[in-house]
């Protein structure tokens, strides 16, 4: 009876061993270990035996069944692993094929810009101010040392409404809005929309954003106007070899005003066309604020002192993307839009 | 303003400065220069020729062949200019030189005739338009002089950008920068020549009478007889032209010099024409014409010079036809005033004429100016001829002097103004040479502002500031941080709020941020089927096409959908901006900020564009805020609304804005195959909204089974309803219900949709058995049942 089960069962192992396919592996599976196979029914023809010999040829039946499970589950493996592999060796696939497309959005250049620029002075802990577009003359011009009939209101070519309030030509006019609303030691910026009265060309849009920086406490100089202005464009160009430069600019609302010159990044000062061979750059203006505009907003200038400045958002933009012709800006078209992406 | 070099060396040493050395001081410490001209430099071998012969060219009737001395030999050179003439001495550029036209003058043959040089036009050297026939020179002049040491042709001229000067009355002449320059150079600045005026003492002055104080500051005047000269001298021609001046002829030239040397404007009248004069303001309606020969109508508010009562000169801003100097003129009544700026100012703007004269008034210059110009006038005049005589008086009505401008200041002020410290005897030299005279009192310095400052232009501690730090150099102030107590930044959650939003559709749902204009655009509107809409009116627009502010910013989005449709078949657009809803009972603008979103699609069928759109809303919602909306029939409808499918979006017990899809009569007139939603919330509203708190649940150990069932419900059942009867067996095993889809095609029974949903059934005791689902669904099918849904 041993002999016939180590036959049984040395046959069965090494048919599972040879088996070529998943198709003979069933078959060995329910000739020998399926409900009606031979170890089931040589397990099942046991109780003839006598006892001593039913031990010995059951534990041997059970482990040649036990045995064969393990070689065809393994033997199973093995042929669907060389399945795999013979299918893998024939297939062709084309990964230059397109994605499924989910399109992408974008945001606006101008937005890109303006989140970079509020993030570097929200780090130095300068809040962020709004302020409407359609003001009061007080605040866009008189507040700001601006009185009717001054030349500099000529400059500003401005949109005046039915109702007598205007569009602001500059976010300067947040500037004694915010000093009604919070008292010094200030440190804000706003960054908004503002619209001048002129005709449009590459270089020149009646509307078009700004920044307002402005900076009140005891004892704020001129150095820490240029260290700020220093450290923002450091941040913004990403470079730590920007060179600036003041020198007199005239704005009422600034004493003394200066405009802010960057060194030539593309030929570093040297003199290149972009910066018409002076090797400088004319970026913003700024200045310290007029003693005026602090008493209009109600701030004691004999006690506090101030810097203010206004960067050009949309220039900046225009200058980071490359973009040549300001009027793409508020066109809407998506052939320009969709092109620039921040990070 | 154009600056001529020469003309400040007459009154600054610059020998030893490099002219890039001084534009740059000049830019860092005074104004912007926009450019600088080599005059002469392309004028080279050009010397004084002296006309031997003039023969008739054998060849040419125009063309005439010259002998010509030119200081060493005799050459011969074909000339076409009518005026030659022999005996006359022309500037003549060698072969080998160059003028304004020729950069390399050769050696030719001109219709058979050798030709070696060429005689030159005023403006062929550069120093004038006149390019009608040669320059004839004093015949004098020795032939083969260097026509440089002639004529100062070789001259630098910066030009100054304009604007960089509005706040200074005194840098409008050459006196003023070149005080400047000494300043900044550390040069001495020198006096300027001026007449006495001794012969005017004793005789009648000019009468004068001045009826309007606060628009004629001061007027100045007297009369100069015997005038012989007609032309100026050709240094002066050339600084003019360089100056960007027309010449004339000697005392117009003379005017003009003097106002381009000292800012003062002057005019002059001939006496011939000119008795009296009488300052008052205009005729409402009179007419006038200018020396231009234009015809002007004044109204009441404009000064005019008068003759009696008889209107000669708008002043400060240009003289009359009239009683302007001409030819014969030998004896002139010469007006040097000061005149209000801002009269002036509103004068030429309001008959649209803008002068070298009005220009420099509304700068407010300095009435001390009116006598040292007449002063230097008479000095002027007389180098050029010495027997003019000054024929009255000098009248003078000084009725607004501005008072001195004194300012205390110390040295902790401007030291903590300007960031760095400094040395008084500093302070007081860079003061000084700027004229103002500083006294010291102690700690204090007592600042006295000169008078050519004292208009406008300084008045507080600041400006003193400015003169000291610009003249000492912002490039020498160092940079320093600043230092502050730390608290936390007050955030701007509006700010972040915007920033999330635009993050979010252009990040998660492919949309693209455009920025658009704040005006409607009526045509486009028109075009749309919208009409002319209506809203806030901008008075002065200049291009008309932008003179209504939008109330809604869906027509800007329409106008971008405009531009993209025919490039893209599907695309997403937003924008974050304002609109202006009328006006309040202040008095002003109802100014909100909204947020517009848009889809467009072709391929997307209306309906789906709108679920589309209403689930982007939702996720923006929940993303936000953790808020659900309510959408109700939209009650108030715009015209781009549509009229069934449109949807006011509440949110917290406000209503947040509105979305839904494009009324199908305007999306025919954009675009037949274009299918467009939009939504337009109000961003202020949406701020407010506070963050719903989240609340947190625990989730089964057990697990969850889930059972889908699809049936028929009436197809004009609403959503809403049909989901409320299903969530009112919510509760028990049955923990949640989701909506999986609708179909209403084919095989569906007639007025009958098929929906089906998703039962999420799970207990939190324990593993749910087969019997227990079996149960659960036993109980949800009789419940459909009873409620007259069909299983299907």
């Amino acid at each position: 009876m041993l002999n016939k089960v180590s036959d049984i069962g040395n046959y069965a192992v090494e048919c599972a061993k040879n088996a070529m396919s998943e198709k003979e592996l069933d078959e060995i599976r329910v000739r020998y270990l399926g409900k009606k196979g031979k170890f089931t029914e040589l397990l099942k023809s046991l109780k003839n035996l006598p006892i001593e010999e039913r031990k010995t040829v059951g534990a041997l039946a059970n482990k040649f069944k036990a045995e064969l499970e393990k070689v065809v589950s393994e033997r199973s493996e093995k042929i669907l692993e060389n399945d795999i592999n013979n299918k893998l060796k024939s297939e062709v696939f084309d990964i230059s094929f397109p994605g499924e497309d989910f399109g992408f959005g974008t945001l606006h250049p101008v937005t890109i810009v303006q989140k970079q620029i509020e993030k570097i002075f929200t780090d130095m802990g300068f809040m962020i101010a709004d302020g409407p577009e359609c003001v009061t003359d007080y605040y866009c011009f008189k507040a700001l040392n601006i009185p009717e009939n001054h030349p500099a209101r000529d400059m500003q070519d401005t949109y005046y409404l039915e109702n007598g309030q205007l569009l602001r030509t500059q976010t300067s006019a947040v500037q004694v809005k915010v000093m009604e609303e919070h008292k010094p030691p200030l440190k804000v910026i706003a960054p908004g929309r503002c619209f001048r009265n002129e005709d449009l060309d590459a270089c020149h849009e009646n509307t078009f954003f700004q920044l307002e920086g402005m900076m009140i406490d005891k004892g704020i100089s001129i150095s820490n106007l240029i260290y700020f202005m220093k450290t923002l464009l450091t941040k913004v160009f990403g470079r730590d070899d920007i060179k600036i430069r003041l020198r007199p600019g005239y704005f009422p609302f600034v004493e003394p005003g200066f405009e802010l010159d960057l060194s030539c990044l593309i030929c570093q000062g040297k003199g290149c066309p972009t910066c018409k061979q002076s090797g400088w750059l004319e970026l913003l203006p700024c200045g310290m604020i007029h003693p005026n505009v602090l008493k209009y907003g109600d701030i004691d200038p004999d006690e506090y002192s101030g810097f203010a400045f206004g960067l050009g958002l949309t220039r900046l933009a225009m200058m980071k993307f490359g973009i040549k012709d300001i009027r793409y800006l508020n066109s809407g078209d998506l052939r320009v839009l969709k092109q620039i992406h921040g990070e | 303003m154009k600056i001529s070099l020469n003309w400040i060396k007459d009154f600054v040493d610059l020998e030893g400065i490099s002219v890039d050395e001084l534009a740059e001081r000049f830019i860092l410490s005074v104004a912007e220069i926009e450019d600088i001209e080599y005059k002469g430099n392309n004028i080279k071998g050009c010397v004084a020729a002296k006309v031997l012969k003039c023969d008739k060219h054998p060849e040419s009737n125009k063309l005439k062949v010259l002998l010509v001395d030119i200081g060493n030999e005799n050459v011969q050179v074909v000339c076409g200019a009518p005026n030659v003439r022999e005996g006359i001495v022309l500037p003549f550029v060698k072969v080998g030189g160059s003028n304004q036209k020729i950069s390399k003058v050769q050696s030719t043959l001109l219709c058979g005739e050798e030709s070696n040089g060429v005689c030159c036009s005023a403006y062929e050297l550069g120093i004038s338009d006149d390019n009608s026939g040669i320059m004839i020179l004093d015949e004098n002049i020795k032939p083969g002089t260097d026509i440089k040491n002639i004529i100062p042709i070789d001259d630098i001229i910066f030009e100054i950008d304009n604007k960089s000067l509005t706040h200074r009355p005194d840098l409008w002449g050459h006196y003023g920068i070149a005080r400047e320059i000494a300043a900044i150079t550390g040069r001495k600045l020198k006096p300027i020549d001026l007449d006495q005026l001794e012969e005017s003492n004793g005789k009648l002055g000019i009468k004068v009478d001045v009826q309007e104080p606060g628009k004629c500051f001061r007027y100045s005047c007297l009369s100069i007889s015997n005038i012989c000269k007609k032309t100026s001298e050709i240094d002066m021609q050339v600084r003019l032209y360089y100056c960007g001046m027309r010449t004339k002829d000697l005392l117009v030239d003379l005017t003009n010099y003097i106002m381009l040397e000292l800012g003062q404007p002057l005019h002059a009248f001939d006496s011939r024409k000119v008795r009296e004069i009488c300052v008052k303001c205009a005729n409402q309606g009179e007419k006038f014409y200018t020396l231009d020969k234009e015809e002007h109508t004044l109204n009441e508010n404009m000064l005019m010079i008068c003759n009696e009562s008889e209107p000669i000169a708008i002043a400060g801003v240009m003289g009359g036809m009239d009683s302007e100097v001409e030819g014969d003129t030998n004896s002139i009544i010469l007006e040097s005033a000061n005149f209000n700026g801002v009269s002036v100012r509103k004068t030429a703007l309001d008959l649209g004429i803008r002068t070298e004269a009005s220009t420099r008034f509304e700068k407010m210059i300095d009435p001390e100016l009116t006598i040292i110009s007449i002063k230097r006038f008479i000095y002027l005049l007389k180098q050029v001829d010495n027997n003019i005589s000054i024929s009255s008086g000098l009248t003078d009505v000084y009725l607004h002097k501005y008072e001195p401008v004194v300012i205390d200041i110390d040295k902790t002020y401007i030291e903590s103004y300007m960031g760095i410290p400094l040395k008084e005897e500093k302070i007081i030299s860079i003061l000084e040479s700027l004229e103002f005279k500083v006294e010291k009192r102690n700690d204090v310095l007592r600042v006295y502002v000169p008078t050519f400052r004292a208009t406008k232009d300084i008045s507080i501690k600041a400006d003193i500031v400015e003169e000291v730090s610009r003249v000492y150099g912002y490039d020498n102030i160092q940079s320093k941080t600043y230092l502050s107590e730390l608290k936390p930044l007050e955030v701007n959650k509006k700010r972040d709020l915007e920033h999330k939003i635009k993050e979010f559709l252009s990040g998660s749902f492919g949309f693209s941020e455009i920025h658009s204009y704040v005006w409607y655009d009526n045509d486009l509107n028109k075009k749309f089927g919208l009409g002319s809409l209506e809203g806030i009116k901008i008075i002065n627009s200049i291009s008309g096409a932008n003179s209504i502010l939008r109330s809604s910013m869906v027509p800007s989005m329409l106008y971008s959908v405009d531009l993209n449709k025919k490039t893209f078949s599907e695309f997403g657009i937003f924008e974050i901006g304002s609109i202006f809803d009328g006006v309040l009972k202040d008095g002003l603008v109802n100014e909100q900020k909204k947020l517009c979103v848009l889809l467009a699609s072709r391929g997307i069928n209306e309906n789906s564009l709108f679920y589309r759109l209403k689930g982007i809303i939702n996720s923006l919602l929940l993303n936000m805020k953790n808020i659900e909306a309510d959408y109700k029939t939209k009650k108030e409808l715009f015209k781009w609304n549509h009229p069934v499918k449109s949807a006011d979006i509440m949110a917290s017990g406000k209503e947040l804005g509105y979305m839904g899809l494009l009324h199908p009569l305007i999306g025919n007139n954009i675009d037949k195959k274009l299918n467009i939603a939009f939504a337009e919330l109000d961003l202020d509203l949406f701020s407010e909204i506070n963050l719903v708190n989240s609340e947190f649940k625990d989730v089964s150990k057990y697990p969850e089974v889930n059972i889908d069932f699809t049936f028929l419900v009436d197809k004009n059942e609403p959503f809403e309803k049909t989901f409320e009867v299903l969530n009112k067996s919510k509760g028990g095993l049955i923990k949640d219900i989701k909506f999986v889809t609708l179909y209403d095609g084919k095989g569906i029974e007639e007025g009958k949709k098929s929906l089906t949903f998703n039962f999420l059934v799970a207990s939190d005791e324990k593993t749910l058995s087969g019997e227990d689902i079996e149960d659960v669904r036993n109980k949800l099918l009789s419940y459909l049942d009873e409620n007259g849904y069909k299983l299907r």
